[in-house]
């Protein structure tokens, strides 16, 4: 799997291309879902400084992006995950939104 | 008969993308979305070819899990591999000196964590055989061959000089 843009920033308007294998492609729908989903949740326990949440989900979050080969996924929640580890709430305010923007910018080509 | 694999992780999305590619390539596969489900199953039942293991659980965490089956007389044998999305190095080192014979993190992908499962999958006999201690003693004798670079478990001798 491979981006075909992995240096576009995540608040550039337009769709991101990312390849990915076509044995994959039954799971990728549940997998977009879920990932859009969990950036709600986030933004839920932000807005109670629940920072263990936040935590949690973005480490679950970084591993599914990885295994998925959505490495961009995987930079924004490791820099949440570490955000929420030190309580930081002003980088987790600032990269929940630019992970939202990419999710919904994704274009997935399967190979 | 099909090798069967333990697949020890909580997120659903990466469980099912492993167990997907796992059974493409002809293997059983059980699953357990909690440390607690997975110590359960180290309890009540025979072990597998080969543990994957998330590190990152709810309930009872992967380094809990690899000291558990370390310390079980019917596991203890059993390879496992780490899966992690962490690739700090000490977390690395830690779980091969808690007894990991290999370490991939999430980001590496399916191809390089299938090439490690096959480098450590232990050969058919010896897993028809477990039970025997001599086999079991020779299993581990073969696993160590087969732990040859980076980031596997290092040698009796490496590890005693890293203590000293």
């Amino acid at each position: 799997m491979e981006q075909v843009q992995p240096h576009q920033a995540a608040d550039d308007p337009g769709d991101i291309l990312v390849s990915v294998d076509a044995s994959f492609e039954p799971l990728i729908p549940k997998f977009m879902t879920n990932r859009k989903k969990e950036v709600v949740t986030m933004q839920e326990a932000l807005a109670v400084q629940d920072f263990e949440t936040v935590r949690t989900v973005a480490h679950g979050m970084k591993g599914a992006g990885g295994s998925y080969g959505f490495d961009r996924i995987t930079e924004i929640a490791a820099v949440i995950e570490q955000a929420a580890k030190a309580g930081d709430a002003s980088t987790i305010a600032r990269d929940l939104p630019a992970l939202g923007s990419y999710l919904n910018r994704i274009k997935v080509v399967y190979e | 008969m099909k090798n069967k694999i333990l697949l020890v992780e909580d997120e659903v999305d990466t469980a099912n993308l492993l167990k997907s590619v796992l059974e493409r390539e002809g293997f059983s596969v059980i699953q357990a979305k909690d440390g607690r489900q997975a110590r359960t199953l180290v309890d009540t039942t025979q072990p597998p070819s080969l543990v994957l293991l998330d590190l990152v659980l709810p309930y009872v965490s992967g380094s809990e899990l690899l000291k558990l089956i370390r310390h079980h007389p019917d596991w203890q044998y059993t390879p496992i591999i780490v899966l992690s999305a962490d690739s700090h190095e000490p977390d690395i080192q830690r779980a091969l000196d808690d007894g990991a014979t290999a370490y991939v993190t999430k980001q590496k992908g399916s191809k390089v964590l299938l090439q490690e499962v096959r480098r450590v999958m232990p050969t058919p006999v010896y897993s028809a055989l477990a039970p025997d201690q001599t086999v079991k003693k020779e299993t581990a004798t073969a696993l160590r061959k087969r732990r040859t670079s980076g980031r596997h478990r290092p040698r009796g001798s490496q590890r005693k000089k890293r203590a000293a």
